[in-house]
């Protein structure tokens, strides 16, 4: 056997977490807001995304050759979540702008057409959650995001904290979502067990991958994000569910339990080593 | 038509001089270098091996640097040649690490080699634009007017990359995979090779000749 080496993925591991955090976040805001019909809810999500479009536009080097991501739709990821993005904040900002935010309503839109803003916003704000997890699972040189379970992964602990969120603006809720609430933790939790297990039987890079989350340089933030994701508020909402301060402590820890979990996930990007296990015979 | 090249390891005595030859006559900016050498020891001493191994693009038949790409910027050429339009990449790196060989670098910066910019360093900034992908394209803006004038890829000099022309022990084979009477197709039938990555079915068209 030989290996000279694993080689860590290095771009975009800065940009990405803080990208994704936002990016799945936000619609998950959105779609609980708007069934609730919460305006502030709806508001800050539509915001959020415009932070993710930013950050997107903000990481790329050539930003004069942004133009040309939208011919691109059918065969790239990227693209297809720009175009995501920018149809979500179209169809989102027009029904913002029928639905009362904080005591103003900017126009009132015949039933039907607010039904097809609802439906379209609705549409793209599910796709601009689920994209994030296809764009890093295309990239089948790294195995452990080459993983069926890792759009789960991120569409979960997105609705968890989303859910959390609107609650946190809105405590009367809580009782209403805490089995949505419930039914997502534990398929985060089925989800994220299912990326390790399969990665760690993979090939070496997955392997690899998983070392270093569980006992390697990353551990401290994996484990932190179990801990603040997982662990604390399982306890918390099954302590007290009811109780309002709970609630936005709950929704603090899952918040940041959430951008660590994205960042171990993105900071243990690694290839696997382009000789291993094969050594061919010297004979120079 | 299908270009692609090999590499017999029984030959490569891994020197350099390819990726040097590269890198002078492609003009390739300080801190980009189109192959990469990997060089590096086996066994315990006294009985230890030097291993040496070539890394490039490999110009697959499903390149993943393609599909991922947002602005249609890398793309298959005449000849099946991976390349990069300039004038589309908005140096977003998702090439970068799509691309298992690790054959790509974001141009950030043009510096000269040593202090005050040479001649050399010159046309090396009016080549290149800032932030954009360089990459290996099997020398393209060289060989295609010749494979257009009737040269045989691998056979004729002005029809073959620069660094298959300076390999002194002929380790780097080159031509058309479409053409039996290629050096390429002849090698590929005589002896025993293999890619890198064969499971991630990119269908490189680098081969190593075992």
């Amino acid at each position: 056997m030989v290996t000279i080496g694993f080689r860590a993925q290095k771009e975009w591991v800065s940009e990405r977490p803080p990208a994704i955090f936002v990016g799945t976040l936000a619609p998950a805001i959105y779609i609980v807001s708007l069934f609730y019909g919460i305006g502030i809810g709806l508001l800050i999500a539509w915001i959020l995304v415009v932070v993710k479009l930013l950050i997107l536009y903000g990481f790329t080097a050539n930003k004069a050759h942004q133009k040309y991501v939208v011919n691109r739709w059918r065969t790239s990821w990227v693209s297809r979540g720009a175009a995501g993005l920018v149809l979500f904040l179209l169809f989102a900002g027009l029904y913002i702008l029928g639905v009362n935010v904080a005591g103003i309503k900017v126009i009132t839109y015949p039933p039907a057409i607010q039904g097809v803003l609802f439906a379209l916003s609705l549409i793209t704000a599910g796709f601009i959650m689920i994209y994030d997890g296809f764009v890093q699972a295309v990239n089948k040189p790294i195995t452990f995001w080459a993983n069926g379970s890792l759009p789960i992964i991120f569409v979960s602990e997105a609705a968890f904290s989303g859910i959390l969120f609107v609650d946190s603006l809105v405590p009367s809720l809580i009782s209403n979502n805490l089995p949505y609430a419930d039914i997502m933790l534990t398929l985060l939790a089925y989800s994220l067990s299912l990326q390790l297990w399969t990665s760690n039987n993979n090939d070496v890079a997955g392997r690899e991958a998983v070392r270093k989350l569980i006992k390697g340089e990353l551990s401290g933030f994996f484990w932190a994000a179990v801990t603040l994701l997982l662990i604390l508020p399982a306890i918390l909402t099954n302590i007290a569910p009811y109780y309002t301060p709970i609630i936005y402590v709950d929704t603090a820890l899952t918040l940041i339990g959430m951008y660590l979990m994205i960042y171990s996930i993105i900071r243990v990007g690694i290839y696997k080593p382009l000789i291993y296990p094969w050594s061919y015979p010297a004979r120079v | 038509m299908r270009l692609a090249m090999a590499l017999d390891l029984r030959r490569c005595i891994g020197c350099g001089t390819c990726v040097i030859a590269c890198k002078v006559n492609n003009l390739l900016p300080k801190g980009v270098r189109n192959i990469r050498l990997l060089d590096w020891e086996e066994g315990q001493y006294p009985f230890v091996k030097r291993r040496v191994l070539l890394v490039q693009c490999m110009h697959c038949e499903n390149p993943p640097c393609v599909t991922v790409c947002p602005t249609g910027a890398s793309y298959i050429d005449k000849g099946g040649v991976v390349r990069v339009d300039p004038n589309k990449c908005t140096g977003c790196k998702s090439c970068i690490m799509a691309c298992p060989y690790g054959a790509r670098t974001l141009l950030e910066k043009i510096e000269p080699y040593y202090g005050e910019p040479t001649p050399y360093d010159k046309l090396i900034e009016a080549k290149w634009t800032l932030n954009t992908i360089i990459k290996c394209d099997f020398c393209y803006d060289k060989i295609m007017p010749a494979i257009d004038k009737g040269m045989k890829p691998g056979v004729d000099p002005e029809a073959t990359p620069y660094c298959v022309l300076s390999c002194p022990t002929n380790a780097r084979i080159f031509g058309d995979l479409d053409d039996e009477e290629s050096p390429i197709v002849q090698a590929l039938k005589s002896r025993k090779y293999m890619v890198l990555r064969e499971e991630l079915g990119t269908q490189p068209k680098f081969f190593y000749l075992l």
